[in-house]
């Protein structure tokens, strides 16, 4: 049963559309006449269920859900299809770009999120291996052999530097996008995130000293999709109330999803309210719930 | 030659400042709601009546229409004006119309001026009413400024040759070539090939009909040779053009054929005893012919030619017992004719696209990856296989083909090709038509993004090829095409519908390759003076009404030349630039605008700057006098000699430097001073 899934387009947002298309060199996406050369190209299609056309489409047509979707994340960024567009679409340009417009909106995958917390942690988004203090591992023995320092002039010589990391990431919200707190006890955390985050909050404490792993991730990225979907589903009974042309069935549906979400978003604001900084599970809901009050 | 009497033109600037009985009468057009629906015309008629000299001022829905005219008809019968403004759209499409009227009510043509406040102000302001209204303003200001300086001017007439030169001997060059010679005109058809029939020789059938093509072109192909109207002048390039309409002198290079014409009888003696083979082009290098060959047995005329890039020169053809007219001249050199035609129509056509440096498709890599008109010489049966074809890796049957649609064309990135080359979808449907025909068993994929059958019983032949022939129609783009060990073909792509990859073993693959101008296009071009649109075809004088005619009065354009398009369209379009060109041969005489130049022999130093700058060869020096002399009928009126000469001795017509500063005047606005 899980796999019925209403399959009918309701509505046309275009949001995505004209954030991604600001970009004048991405525009050309529009004129996408849907011949399939970047789905037949694609090495990552050959075994997965990345289809280019369909992003690509999603995107031509003004459908926001493109960027709740796997596929976006499936693309290998080979540019093949790039290569062989006939109509020049820079078509790995705009997959990265939507990738970059997913993420603001809190859609990213768990090993990406995973990645972002590494890099705040250590400085490095693949950090080199130190189990012998970084002084006789393979890799330190490979750059001495060329002459140049044992360990690279990165946070690993400047443990002080990631709390500039750190703090720039404090800086644009990114901490609070990928839903990453510093440890406390960590010498590295910069003092001003410290205090915030020992502030009492008994919810907030217990998830805090977890230690970021999939469960926790998993719940985030529901969140965000539930979240999206509910912000399709909303516009979508915004238009069919304005057309009046909607079955007293469908009617009923939309009119439930609209008060539950009604309720939700007041839910987040208060929460917002509560609690400035927001442990790793919920911090993108404030974040969202802001952007929706905005627009309504 | 009538012509008219120059010394009634204005040959001095002194004498134009106005006189006090200008009456200018100014009349706004709504042009629907293009230019009403934009700028306020109640407070546009306001500010016309402050110009200087303007008398009337009206507003009207359509002043193209039969009621507008007659309002300014009737302005003028009372004489309330006698200069007239129409502000509405680009003069291109209506300045005859208004001018008629003038005619008409008995005031002289070019005291017309036309404000375009269309194209220039409310469509390209359509948004900003208050920013429209200024720009129309100026316009208008220049135009009033303007026409109160103009001249009386007469139209020239010339006279036009009843002869006309065609060049390029395809479909659309013997269409044509009939269509004049049956009216009486003299025809000079140059074709740069050793036999007229172009392209459409080479195909096999015909879409929707399956009419043998050459059983209907050769016909054709002999009636032109036998109307006595018509000179055939193959193996032939245009050199020089010079002159105007009615009056050109063409220049032609009658390549050296090494055997002569007017002895050889085309028995082929010579052809069965050449020792050298090369590729025949006509087969696209699949079959081979001799050093001395005709390209194909139909050929017109059907007389034999040395390929001196090839031949070694044994003298074997040469000998009498080969050769028992002694045609064979290896000491022939090129000769230069020239002819003098009222008209042209090039009629050049086209060039397939090449697709070799489409590196994911492999052509010229994978010996089964073919073209469409390779598939099409195969499917023939005076072709290289005689109408068998066979993969060209092992000359066995292929038991699968796929044909891909749009290579080349409608694609922005290799080549640059946007547009569709028309032809395509139907000659790829055709050729899997004829080989289901041959080999029911075979399977036939059409690799397609739209199926574009927009003729005359395409879309009938579309359904039946798939509904009675069974080819499978797939919908998507092929991305890429890999050679297996034993040469048959791997290609990868998506089917769009299904949304899913694929990948097909075949073997054999048919590219097909659409039409782009041909290579020399640009020379052609400059020979004949005619513009060529983005695509690299000519440019037609109108897209819609004015599809035959050139923007150079007197040149037409017929056939591919001008556009892809299919052998019914270019038909249509040969008889419709035979008409074109006809019309003038028949009445003999053309008026032409007398914007041309003079030179003020008082002013003239005989400095000669003037005579390299004129793209149209129309100053002459004369050495008596020794002052320029520019050829009225010559002059196309582009001002260039006007800005180039450092006496100012120049004027023309129309745009003398009075008319144009009061313009510029008009645009400053009379408080500004510069």
């Amino acid at each position: 049963m899980e796999k019925i899934q209403p399959n009918i387009i309701y509505s046309i947002s275009n949001a995505i559309t004209e954030e991604l298309i600001k970009d004048e060199a991405l525009k050309v996406v529009r004129a996408c006449f849907q011949c399939g050369t970047c789905t037949g190209s694609c090495p990552s299609g050959r075994r997965t269920a990345i289809r280019t056309r369909q992003v690509i489409r999603r995107i031509a047509l003004g459908l926001d859900e493109v960027i709740s979707s796997d596929d976006i994340w499936l693309c290998s960024t080979c540019y093949t299809c790039y290569e062989r567009c006939p109509r020049s679409i820079p078509v790995t340009d705009v997959i990265i770009k939507l990738r970059n417009l997913a993420t603001q909106r809190g859609f990213m995958k768990p090993p990406h999120r995973a990645v972002t917390h590494i890099l705040a942690k250590t400085g490095h988004g693949v950090p080199l291996g130190t189990q012998k203090g970084g002084e006789d591992n393979n890799w330190s023995l490979l750059r001495a052999s060329y002459g140049l320092p044992n360990i690279p002039p990165t946070t690993l010589s400047h443990p002080d530097a990631i709390t500039d990391i750190q703090t720039l990431m404090h800086a644009t919200g990114f901490d609070e996008l990928v839903g990453w707190t510093p440890d406390p006890q960590s010498p590295a955390a910069p003092s001003s995130i410290k205090s915030q985050s020992n502030k009492p909050s008994s919810l907030e404490d217990t998830l805090e000293k977890k230690p970021i792993e999939k469960p926790a991730e998993k719940s985030v990225e529901k969140a965000a999709e539930k979240a999206a979907k509910k912000s399709t589903d909303k516009s979508a009974s915004k238009k069919k109330k304005s057309a009046k042309k909607t079955t007293s069935k469908k009617k009923k549906s939309t009119k439930k999803t609209t008060s539950k979400k009604k309720k939700s978003t007041k839910k987040k604001t208060s929460k917002k309210k509560s609690s400035k900084k927001a442990p790793a599970d919920t911090t993108e809901k404030p974040k969202r719930a802001k952007r929706r009050s905005k627009k309504n | 030659m009538s012509k008219s009497d120059l010394s009634s033109q204005p040959t001095s600037d002194s004498d134009s400042s106005p006189s006090s009985d200008i009456r200018v009468g100014v009349y706004l057009c709504h042009c629907g709601v293009n230019i009403g629906g934009v700028i306020d015309m109640t407070e546009m008629v306001e500010f016309a009546k402050t110009l200087p000299d303007v008398v009337i001022a009206r507003e009207y829905k359509f002043y193209c229409s039969d009621n507008g005219q007659a309002e300014i008809a009737k302005d003028i019968r009372n004489g309330l004006v006698n200069r007239v403004v129409v502000a509405a759209c680009s003069p291109r499409m209506h300045e005859p119309t208004f001018r008629r009227i003038l005619v008409e009510e008995g005031l002289n043509p070019f005291y017309f001026a036309q404000a375009n406040i269309r194209e220039h102000a409310t469509w390209v302001n359509m948004y900003d009413s208050a920013g429209a209204q200024r720009i129309s303003q100026d316009h208008l200001r220049m135009q009033v400024a303007k026409v109160r300086q103009l001249k009386a001017l007469e139209p020239q007439i010339v006279m036009v040759r009843p002869s006309s030169l065609i060049i390029g001997a395809g479909i659309a060059g013997i269409n044509t070539a009939l269509d004049l010679g049956n009216q009486g005109f003299k025809v000079y058809l140059v074709e740069k090939d050793a036999t007229i029939g172009g392209h459409m020789a080479q195909l096999d059938k015909t879409f929707p009909t399956m009419d043998c093509s050459s059983c209907i072109l050769t016909p054709k192909m002999v009636e032109v040779s036998r109307n006595p109207n018509i000179t055939i002048m193959a193996y032939s390039e245009v050199e020089k053009v010079d002159g105007y309409v009615g009056n050109f002198q063409v220049q032609i290079r009658r390549k050296a054929h090494y055997v002569d014409q007017s002895k050889c009888t085309g028995c082929g003696e010579c052809a069965l005893h050449c020792p050298v083979v090369v590729g025949n082009e006509f087969d696209l290098g699949m079959s081979h012919r001799s050093a001395i060959y005709i390209p194909f047995p139909q050929a017109v005329p059907g007389l034999y030619t040395i390929d001196m890039d090839h031949c070694i020169k044994c003298g074997i053809c040469a000998t009498t017992t080969v050769c028992e007219p002694q045609a064979i001249n290896f000491d022939e050199v090129d000769e230069i004719e020239t002819v003098e035609v009222g008209t042209i129509v090039v009629a050049t056509g086209y060039d397939t696209i090449d697709v070799s440096h489409l590196g994911n498709y492999g052509y010229g890599r994978f010996e089964n990856v073919v073209t469409g008109m390779e598939m099409e010489r195969n499917l023939s049966s005076t072709g290289p296989n005689l109408g068998h074809p066979v993969r060209p890796s092992d000359g066995q049957t292929p038991h699968s083909i796929a044909w891909l649609q749009c290579v080349g064309s409608r694609d922005t990135r290799e080549g640059n090709h946007p547009y569709c080359s028309r032809v395509c979808c139907m000659y790829a449907i055709k050729q899997a038509r004829q080989y289901k025909e041959k080999h029911p068993e075979a399977e036939c994929y059409i690799f397609y993004m739209d199926i574009r059958a927009f003729g005359k019983g395409y879309e009938e032949f579309y359904e039946s090829a798939s509904h009675e022939y069974g080819i499978k129609f797939m919908r998507g783009r092929l991305a890429e095409i890999q050679e297996n060990p034993d040469k048959t073909l791997l290609i990868r792509g998506e089917d769009t519908f299904l949304g899913q990859p694929l990948a097909l073993n075949v073997d054999m693959v048919v590219l097909s390759n659409g039409v782009e101008a041909r290579a020399d296009a640009g020379k052609i071009a400059s020979l004949v003076t005619i513009q060529r649109s983005t695509d690299g075809f000519f440019m037609e004088a109108h897209p819609k009404l004015r599809p035959v005619d050139s923007l150079t009065d007197g040149v037409y354009i017929a056939g591919v030349a001008q556009g892809p398009k299919d052998i019914p369209d270019v038909v249509s379009q040969a008889k419709g630039a035979a008409s074109g060109a006809a019309i003038l041969m028949a009445k003999g005489e053309v008026e032409v605008e007398p914007y041309f130049s003079i030179v003020q022999t008082a002013l003239c130093a005989g400095c000669r700057s003037c005579i390299g700058q004129c793209p149209f060869g129309a100053i002459t020096f004369d050495s008596v006098l020794h002052v320029a002399h520019i050829n009225p009928a010559q002059c196309k009126g582009c001002g260039t000699c006007v800005s180039t000469c450092p006496n100012n001795a120049i004027l023309q017509n129309h745009f003398t430097t009075k008319q144009l500063m009061s313009i510029i005047e008009g645009v400053l606005g009379d408080d500004r001073v510069w």
